[in-house]
């Protein structure tokens, strides 16, 4: 249960490392098979409908915007 | 041409100097501020715009403001995540440690993640790095395996008007303190169990290696290096963790002493551990 309303203003960095992992996938990456697990960490790039990844932060490539996300294990 | 100069240098003033350094993080002001007193207002202001202008670039970069995610369903998820995160902060169901600095938890919506959130500000001041250095360092050493010893992985820092946090890899083991304080607790006997296999000789000669080249190779010291610091994981696979007293080495320093003391309070770490959990079986193997 969500006590707490988090602002929208508030910000969320995810590490470099996992950005620029999203970022080359979306580069380089002509055929995507997302979710895409990146720089071999529990992060994945994946698409914005992606129950299974549970959105921490998001990355436009184009006119898309994708999620970038853990593993979702429970409903949260 | 030179009036319009000269004009242009009257418009210069301190209060442009102030406005530039109070654009940042206080830790960074009082440093930056000590970098440009003694230089000319014109030369200290144009160094200033250039520390803003890379640093609104870095942040560009790394940075989501939440209120900027397009995707409706990605902000909501992001927002209930940044909620969820900034909630679970003293339910003890999901706290996994807790230091003089801080406190770290696992996420309710994975097993994989857990946050460390800032308790003490006083305390973190004495330990030098904030949180944002810290999960900087951690980011550095991602990835950085040396004898099968590595750091947690980094993920992600955020800051809410509350508190700040950042996110790393959650780790399903002990600290050789937490293991040494009771060894004969069932929660410890499979980590044990594989742990009072090793020699404590090869074990120390492993550690020296790994930080031997975490001082060479990342220009990084711990200067925290005690059982509270080691973890062993339920595969038997160590990690060094709380980098909130480390420090890179910079360029030209001396940084033999520190880097020796790193290795011998590893040593002397190692050794107290194994002594006390061979001591506690009444199986000494000194």
């Amino acid at each position: 249960m969500i006590k707490y309303h988090h602002s929208t203003e508030e910000i969320m960095e995810i590490a470099r490392y996992i950005q620029e992992a999203a970022e080359n996938a979306l580069k380089f990456d002509t055929v995507l098979k997302l979710p895409l697990r990146l720089a071999e960490t529990d992060f994945y790039l994946a698409e914005a409908n992606d129950q299974d990844i549970l959105a921490h932060s998001s990355i436009q490539h184009g006119d898309k915007e994708y999620k970038i996300g853990t593993r979702r294990e429970v409903n949260a | 041409m030179d009036e319009r100069k000269s004009f242009e240098k009257k418009e210069l003033d301190e209060d442009d100097l102030e406005r530039l350094l109070i654009s940042l993080p206080p830790e960074l002001q009082k440093l930056w501020r000590e970098k440009v007193e003694n230089l000319e207002l014109e030369e200290a202001i144009r160094i200033m715009e250039d520390v803003l202008e890379n640093r609104s670039r870095v942040k560009a970069k790394t940075f989501t403001r939440i209120s900027n995610i397009k995707d409706p369903e990605i902000k909501k998820e992001v927002t209930d995540v940044a909620g969820i995160i900034e909630n679970t902060f003293g339910d003890t169901d999901y706290r996994v440690g807790k230091g003089t600095v801080g406190e770290v938890y696992e996420m309710p919506y994975s097993s994989r993640i857990c946050v460390k959130y800032l308790v003490d500000e006083d305390q973190r001041k004495k330990h030098g790095n904030t949180f944002r250095e810290e999960s900087a360092l951690l980011e550095e050493m991602t990835g950085f395996v040396v004898e099968s010893i590595r750091v947690p992985d980094s993920y992600f820092y955020t800051a809410s008007e509350n508190r700040v946090y950042f996110g790393m890899e959650r780790i399903h083991g002990y600290t050789l303190e937490e293991m040494a304080i009771d060894p004969l607790d069932p929660k410890f006997a499979t980590i044990l169990e594989i742990v009072k296999k090793l020699d404590k000789e090869e074990v120390k000669r492993k550690i020296r290696a790994f930080l031997t080249r975490m001082h060479k190779e990342k220009k990084i010291v711990h200067r925290d290096v005690f059982t509270r610091n080691f973890m062993v994981d339920q595969g038997g696979n160590w990690f060094l963790i709380d980098f909130g007293k480390a420090r890179e080495i910079e360029i030209g320093e001396d940084s033999d002493r520190r880097e020796a003391s790193d290795l011998m309070f590893a040593d002397i770490a190692i050794g107290e551990f194994f002594s006390k959990i061979h001591y506690m079986e009444g199986v000494d193997k000194q």
